[in-house]
């Protein structure tokens, strides 16, 4: 590959990116760094989760996405009573024209391009390892029969704050398994003007497909071949260093807060959303300004709290705040 | 030029004009602290003066020697730094806001990388640093601190035209001790003193003012020498103070003697004053009005030839002046002559004295300020040195010590004996603890009929002014009661009466109080 294709490329990726934003925000107001981070994640081959109160458009944001993307949707809501086979499918006994029988596998709404699984917490665990499991290995194993899921593959996950009575907090060990944690905030009052003035009328606007599969999978090696110099590199390391309270380089919040930092994952969620972050904008190398704009995103659900940190009501968001603030470049 | 060389360049550019404003920020903290020190320098040698140092600096310039090295050797050193590129590209990268296109740029030249994407990343790299205004993206910027060096500086104009006036009251101070010093000008005016003394014929005083001198001036006297020689001297100065107020004394008994007669109105009026030459000068006036004949002066010696005399001088002065008041002659006889000329001669002689008591009691000012450097000269403690200065009957500032015939009394211990010549009312006496208490008002107190013993209380202390033991009566719990047991309970209840009276009148004044208010009725019902 020569300099001009990557040029190529990077410009095709441009171009794809604002196709896809253009199309979203036909119908989602606002929350455009929501529409970039969820697009970080599915071309850096992660999962997100989304956090917003009821009514926000979380869901509306992914079936909006699906539309875009031209994938094979399907949304999962998580109840209480959701079993595993629900998710993953089941094998059903058949039979054939000799009469003889015969198991064969029913897929699952997991097998599917773009997975919505709503309100993820209020599954059981068992149901929610399944899913989990399905988001890590990119497969699904069915008595002794392995069923590769279908690329791209992208969860998105939603969780609701509120209510937490009755639900099953995810562990933290599984929600390192999500790429990106997006919160989507309340809209303010223009936005909340201009949803209504396209929810309220006759017709609700649609969406075109722009994006197929395929250039889904180009755009996601594209993002992979972005080059990181080691001094930017070395700064994602001290960022995700400074959340742990026993390193070297803890930040003094983090001694104070943090029981326990985020993982190596983490780093790769910087480093890999970075890249994204830095096509996205234009630039052939990621820059610590890149790594910056991820950290939140990337890092805020790997880190677990103390009590103190509960008790004085300090949340993830604040010490990486004041840690992106204080790590020298 | 490739890309690679455009970059490089582009690098060196913006790290020489980043190491301009490093090494003026590094010369203006130099600057800060060499002006800082020169402050302190000023005012420590203002404050304290110079001590001896080093080479022959005062202490304070040394020290600012020494700090000038010291700042002028780490700012060599941080001017001889240079930056690394890759601290130049990251500083580009912030002030260009690249976005870590150069520094990312710079690691990739140094790496093997073949990537496709490293051309492009360096051929971009290269486009910004050849469109890179250096003078826009490192501009030389004024260090802030140049506005406190310009304060600093001001400070120090202004302290330096401060300090010789901080200076100068300590200077006053020192100078006043060293006037105190026995210095050249104290001893020649001695000398001075000593040939007045010879001139006058005061053998006695001229010689021990040439032993003083002697003393102060030989090389190899130690000060104890020095002290016992001024010691000596003081007390004779102080001997022939008490001998010319003796005399001075006698002269207002004589002038008391003449009777107030008029004709010797002045004669008296002068050894009232103490004025011997003055009376001299009177009497001859006298002398001279009443005189019959000049043969008369023939007897009295010319002036200045008398040599005094000292004791027998005032008998006979009172004798002749007593003689001459006893017969008033209108016109002086011979044999009246004579004793005219007689007192006229006792009279200037006992001017020469008190003329030489003066001119000790100058030296003796003099010996006193010899003594005093020559005290503090030696670090005696302020106690002692208030008792060696310390004037008869003084009280020295520091310790209270007082300087007084057989030692010294310590301010502890001049306070009144309580018990001895004082009834009531409190007041302490004099130094000596002789003086007399307050009148008392009403009835005297009277001793409670009880049985006392004596008892004594053993002082800790063995020295000093509370090493006395305390020695005291109390109620003896053996012996006869003096009060019968069954007049104890009326007397403690009249007493109790008495002490919860809510009148404020002390129970002994109040028949005072009321004799006084019944002699005004008495006056009013006149």
């Amino acid at each position: 590959m020569t300099s001009t294709q990557v040029d190529r490329r990077i410009e095709q990726f441009q171009n794809n990116m604002r196709l896809v934003r253009t199309e979203v925000g036909r119908v989602i107001v606002g929350n455009e760094a929501v529409i970039d981070g969820v697009m970080t994640c599915l071309l850096a081959r992660g999962h997100v989760l989304l956090e917003g109160i009821p009514g926000v458009g979380k869901t509306k944001l992914v079936q909006t996405l699906a539309d875009v993307l031209h994938l094979k949707f399907s949304r999962i809501q998580f109840t209480p009573d959701l079993m595993p086979g629900d998710i993953i499918g089941t094998s059903i006994v058949r039979e054939d024209e000799g009469g003889k029988k015969y198991f064969e596998f029913q897929s699952g709404p997991i097998f599917a391009n773009m997975v919505l699984a709503d309100e993820i917490n209020r599954a059981t665990p068992k149901t929610q390892s399944a899913l989990l499991e399905a988001m890590q290995e990119n497969s699904v194993s069915v008595g002794k029969t392995t069923h590769p899921l279908q690329q791209p593959f992208f969860v998105l996950a939603t969780m609701n704050p509120l209510e937490m009575e009755g639900t099953y907090p995810l562990p933290e060990a599984q929600l390192d398994r999500f790429f990106f944690k997006l919160k989507m905030g309340f809209p303010g009052v223009d936005e909340l003007h201009e949803v209504l003035d396209r929810t309220t009328q006759a017709r609700e606007p649609q969406v075109d497909r722009v994006l197929a599969q395929g250039e889904i999978l180009e755009m996601r090696e594209t993002a992979r071949e972005v080059p990181v110099a080691r001094p930017v590199q070395d700064y994602a390391i001290r960022l995700t260093l400074a959340t742990h309270p026993e390193s070297d380089g803890a930040h003094e919040l983090a001694k104070k807060y943090v029981r326990f930092g985020a993982s190596p994952r983490g780093t790769q969620a910087l480093i890999l959303g970075a890249k994204v972050h830095a096509l996205i904008h234009d630039r052939v190398h990621v820059a610590s300004e890149d790594v910056r704009a991820v950290t939140l995103s990337a890092l805020r659900h790997r880190l677990l709290l103390n009590f103190e940190a509960e008790a004085d009501r300090v949340d993830a968001d604040a010490i990486l705040t004041r840690i992106i603030e204080q790590v020298a470049v | 030029m490739s890309d690679r060389e455009i970059l490089l360049t582009a690098l060196d550019g913006v790290e020489r004009r980043l190491r301009v404003n490093r090494n003026l920020d590094v010369l203006t903290r130099a600057a800060i602290a060499i002006l800082a020190a020169a402050i302190a320098t000023v005012l420590l040698r203002a404050l304290t003066g110079s001590h001896p140092g080093v080479f022959g600096l005062s202490l304070a310039a040394t020290l600012f020697v020494l700090g000038c090295l010291v700042v002028a050797g780490v700012a060599l050193l941080r001017l001889q730094a240079r930056g690394t590129l890759e601290e130049t590209a990251a500083e580009a990268d912030r002030r260009g806001a690249l976005h870590d296109t150069l520094g990312s740029a710079l690691w990739f030249t140094r790496q093997s990388d073949t990537s496709p994407w490293i051309p492009l990343l360096l051929d971009r790299a290269a486009r910004l640093a050849a469109a890179l205004d250096l003078v826009r993206l490192v501009p030389v910027v004024v260090p802030r601190g140049v506005r406190v060096v310009l304060l600093l500086a001001v400070v120090l104009a202004g302290v330096s035209w401060m300090a010789p006036k901080l200076a100068a009251p300590r200077e006053a101070v020192i100078n006043d001790v060293t006037a105190e010093r026995p210095e050249a000008e104290q001893i020649a005016a001695l000398r001075r003193l000593a040939e007045a003394a010879e001139r006058r014929g005061d053998v006695t005083a001229r010689s021990k003012l040439a032993q003083v001198l002697a003393a102060l001036e030989r090389p190899d006297a130690s000060p104890e020498d020095k002290r016992s020689a001024l010691d000596e001297a003081h007390e004779f100065a102080e001997q022939r103070m008490l001998d010319a107020a003796t005399d001075r004394e006698r002269l207002r008994q004589i002038a008391d003697q003449l009777g107030g007669r008029a004709e010797f109105g002045e004669v008296a009026q002068a050894l009232r004053e103490g004025d011997a030459k003055g009376a001299a000068e009177a009497l001859k006036k006298f002398a001279a009005a009443r005189a019959e004949s000049a043969d008369a002066h023939a007897d009295v010696p010319p002036e200045g030839s008398l040599v005094p005399k000292e004791g027998a001088d005032l008998a006979t002065l009172q004798e002749s002046l007593q003689s001459l008041a006893q017969n008033p002659e209108r016109n002086l006889t011979g044999e009246t002559q004579g004793k005219v000329a007689k007192a006229v001669q006792n009279l200037e002689e006992i001017a020469k004295r008190l003329d030489g008591a003066a001119a000790l009691n100058q030296a003796r000012r003099k010996l006193d300020a010899v003594s005093m450097s020559m005290s503090r000269d030696s670090r005696l403690r302020a106690g002692r040195f208030g008792q060696q200065q310390g004037a008869p009957g003084g009280t020295s500032p520091e310790t209270g010590a007082a300087d007084i015939k057989g030692g010294t009394m310590y301010r502890q211990a001049a306070v009144a004996k309580e018990g001895e010549g004082q009834r009531d009312g409190g007041r302490t006496g004099d130094a000596s603890g002789n003086a007399q208490g307050d009148p008392v008002l009403g009835d005297e107190v009277k001793r409670p009929d009880v049985k006392y013993q004596l008892e004594t209380v053993r002082s800790e202390s063995r020295e000093g002014p509370d090493s006395a033991d305390a020695v005291f009566y109390s109620a003896s719990r053996q012996g006869e009661a003096k009060t019968q047991y069954q007049l104890a309970p009326p007397q403690y209840r009249h007493a109790a009466e008495e002490a919860m009276s809510p009148e404020r009148i002390a129970l002994r004044h109040r028949s005072i109080v009321k004799r006084y208010f019944t002699q005004l009725r008495e006056q009013d019902g006149k």
